[in-house]
């Protein structure tokens, strides 16, 4: 009972989360500016995808049943052009000019994970937070978790904050870790990335890089299942503890615990389970099975 | 330089990497762990073996061992493959500083397949790529252990490691280059326990096919010369060459940031003389087939007393491709080209040779 009250008021404040269970399904995003802040109280310029004009540092996950029909309205609420496009969905590229607004409909077929993001001077605009997750269930009932994976460098923010600058990527050396937008110990209270559940329930992670770096996620104590893949097609249905994730990957894994206790899941890039240079505030979280 | 280490004895000098492990499918593995150290507490962790909490060595979620302190470490091996163990206490620090080794866990009874009832290989190499930052190793970042935080330097790498050697140490390691014959099944495991990403790449004439990844068989096997493996993957691979030469596999160590190359390392291969030719002349007086190549009928000869019952043949995937009564002559016609292996099984034994079918 206390998890589920943590979760609704969880939506309550941040209103991150959209779940919908109608066939037509509308979703409202505003291209926002704001600011950052890491779990060492830092803080840096930073773009978003939210539901309504106010910033949010989380994008927007939107939630549907594969039996929906998604349309997506977005907003430009920023003073520079944008981009939108839904990765490997096509017909879904946009470019929008401040203030200005556009429509996409996308009608899925299965259970599936889709990254939206601003495609516009890539990876500029994505890099600076501009990248979402689309969920797709295959039930109502599932039990489904989102994870969005990204790597920061506070200096890249702030120069990537003027409009025109520039960056050289390949001295790239993020100094944060995120998932959802929080590092650890934070990431531990956010209940659509802490997996606690039972022995013998079917888990859904879904799980986006929309980051600029590799991410390697192992999974102690269990092997999940990628259920969907789409980019590294050939992995469907390899079972395996480490999952690597290229940037702009999206994946489902499917686990089934068969045993209780704690679990931990981190980048094993253990440079990565770092923040502001300090272990282990990085990407790493804690599993509960009961 | 300066090394942590997990040593198979106590007073033993610490080496990168510590002792490869190895068992059964099926087998109990305990470990007893005992952590000597006056700076800092250890655990070992047993990476991609679903340890239950209490065993999985993970300081998080269970305990370290504090100096002086001993335990064990259990699990139970219920799938062949490459695991890896190492330390889980301040781990980005103390696996940079050597605390890791390999765990293999064969088919059950040892048999030389890649899992039970998987496919056959006559040997097998083991590599396990890391790195080392020699400045972490001169000024080890302190552990704080009440707050169990460490505050880390940037990670610039300037040794890159198989088994924790490189450069010309590697090209002089028979336990690394790779050497065989033609027709020879070559199984390589391979795992990344370092913090940037590997790249292998094999010479094509290797046929390299990836069967299996974190102990668990691929649902269908990759023919793949380059092979990605990120930090804490492992991969097996199969190579079979039907050709004799040599050349070099490729192992890049590729920065997760940038997605550049930081390092190269170059394995020496070498496939010189035929398998199948050698091992039946060694095999002569149990079982041997002729002709070999063949590419109608294979005449299989026994000396000794066994009283066969039946012959299987396998192609070198593992896939059973016939199965018939025992007779001294069976017909291959239907079998593609390519590399087999012949089982003669009775009451008692179980016999096999190689052969090579061609059109």
């Amino acid at each position: 009972m206390l998890f589920i009250n943590r979760f609704l008021l969880f939506l309550f404040f941040f209103g991150s989360i959209s779940i919908a269970t109608a066939n037509k399904v509308t979703q409202n995003l505003f291209i926002n500016r704001g600011v950052f802040t890491t779990v060492k109280s830092t803080t840096f310029p930073y773009f978003a995808f939210n539901s309504t004009t106010t910033f949010a540092p989380l994008n927007t996950v939107i939630s549907i049943l594969k039996t929906d029909t998604l349309i997506i309205n977005v907003t430009n609420n920023d003073t520079i052009k944008h981009g939108f496009n839904v990765k490997n969905y096509a017909g879904t590229s946009f470019t929008i000019n401040p203030a200005a607004s556009i429509s996409t409909t996308i009608i899925p077929t299965q259970r599936s994970v889709f990254i939206y993001y601003d495609h516009l001077n890539y990876p500029k605009n994505t890099y600076m937070g501009l990248a979402g997750m689309i969920s797709v269930k295959d039930k109502a009932t599932d039990i489904v978790y989102y994870w969005n994976l990204k790597d920061h460098l506070t200096s890249y923010n702030q120069q990537l904050a003027i409009t025109n600058a520039t960056v050289n990527w390949s001295n790239y050396y993020p100094d944060y870790f995120t998932i959802n937008g929080k590092s650890f110990p934070d990431v531990q209270l956010d209940p659509t990335v802490k997996i606690n559940n039972n022995v013998n329930d079917t888990i859904y992670i879904y799980v986006t890089n929309t980051g600029q770096s590799m991410h390697s996620l192992h999974f102690h104590g269990f092997h999940p299942k990628a259920a969907y893949v789409d980019c590294q097609k050939i992995k469907a249905n390899w079972v395996k503890d480490t999952w690597g994730l290229f940037s702009m990957d999206a994946i489902i894994l499917k686990m089934v615990p068969d045993k209780k206790g704690k679990y931990s899941v981190h980048d094993h890039n253990l440079v990565a389970v770092t923040g502001g240079n300090t272990h282990p505030n990085g990407m790493f979280t804690i599993m509960q099975i009961n | 330089m300066p090394v942590f280490g997990i040593t198979n004895s106590l007073g033993a000098a610490a080496k990168i990497p510590a002792k490869i492990l190895y068992c059964n499918e099926g087998d109990s593995l305990v470990l007893n762990a005992k952590s000597i150290s006056q700076k800092d507490h250890h655990t070992i962790h047993l990476h991609g073996t679903d340890a239950d909490t209490r065993n999985d060595g993970d300081p998080a979620t269970s305990f370290w061992l504090i100096h002086q302190q001993d335990t064990t470490y259990s699990f139970r091996a219920k799938y062949a493959g490459t695991y890896i163990y190492h330390c889980h206490v301040d781990d980005v620090v103390h696996v940079q500083m050597g605390m890791y080794g390999l765990i293999v866990v064969r088919a059950a009874g040892a048999v030389k397949t890649a899992w039970t009832g998987g496919p056959a290989y006559d040997k097998d190499y083991k590599w396990l790529m890391s790195e080392v930052d020699s400045v972490w190793h001169y000024h080890i970042p302190p552990h704080d252990t009440i707050a169990d935080t460490t505050h880390i330097p940037k990670y610039i790498p300037n040794y890159f490691l198989i088994n924790g050697e490189c450069g010309a140490e590697i090209t002089n390691d028979d336990s690394i280059k790779i050497k065989g014959a033609q027709g020879e099944k070559i199984l390589m495991r391979l795992a990344n326990i370092g913090f940037l990403t590997n790249r292998v790449i094999f010479p094509s004439w290797l046929n390299a096919q990836i069967i299996d990844s974190d102990g668990r068989p691929l649902p269908n096997a990759i023919i793949n010369d380059t092979c990605y493996i990120l930090p804490g993957e492992r991969y097996s691979i199969m190579l079979l060459s039907n050709t004799q030469a040599t050349a070099n596999v490729t192992v890049d160590y590729i920065d997760m940031n940038t997605g550049n190359t930081t390092f190269s390392n170059l394995v020496p291969v070498n496939i010189n003389g035929m398998i199948g030719i050698k091992e039946l002349g060694k095999k002569s007086n149990r079982l041997s087939v002729f002709p070999n190549p063949a590419s109608q009928s294979l005449n299989v000869v026994i000396t000794g007393n066994m009283k066969p019952d039946y012959i299987e043949v396998y192609d070198y995937i593992g896939k059973k491709v016939l199965s018939t009564p025992y007779s001294n002559e069976i017909d291959i016609t239907k079998l593609t080209e390519g590399l087999y292996i012949l089982n003669v099984i009775s009451e008692k034994e179980i016999m096999h040779c190689k052969f090579i079918k061609q059109n």
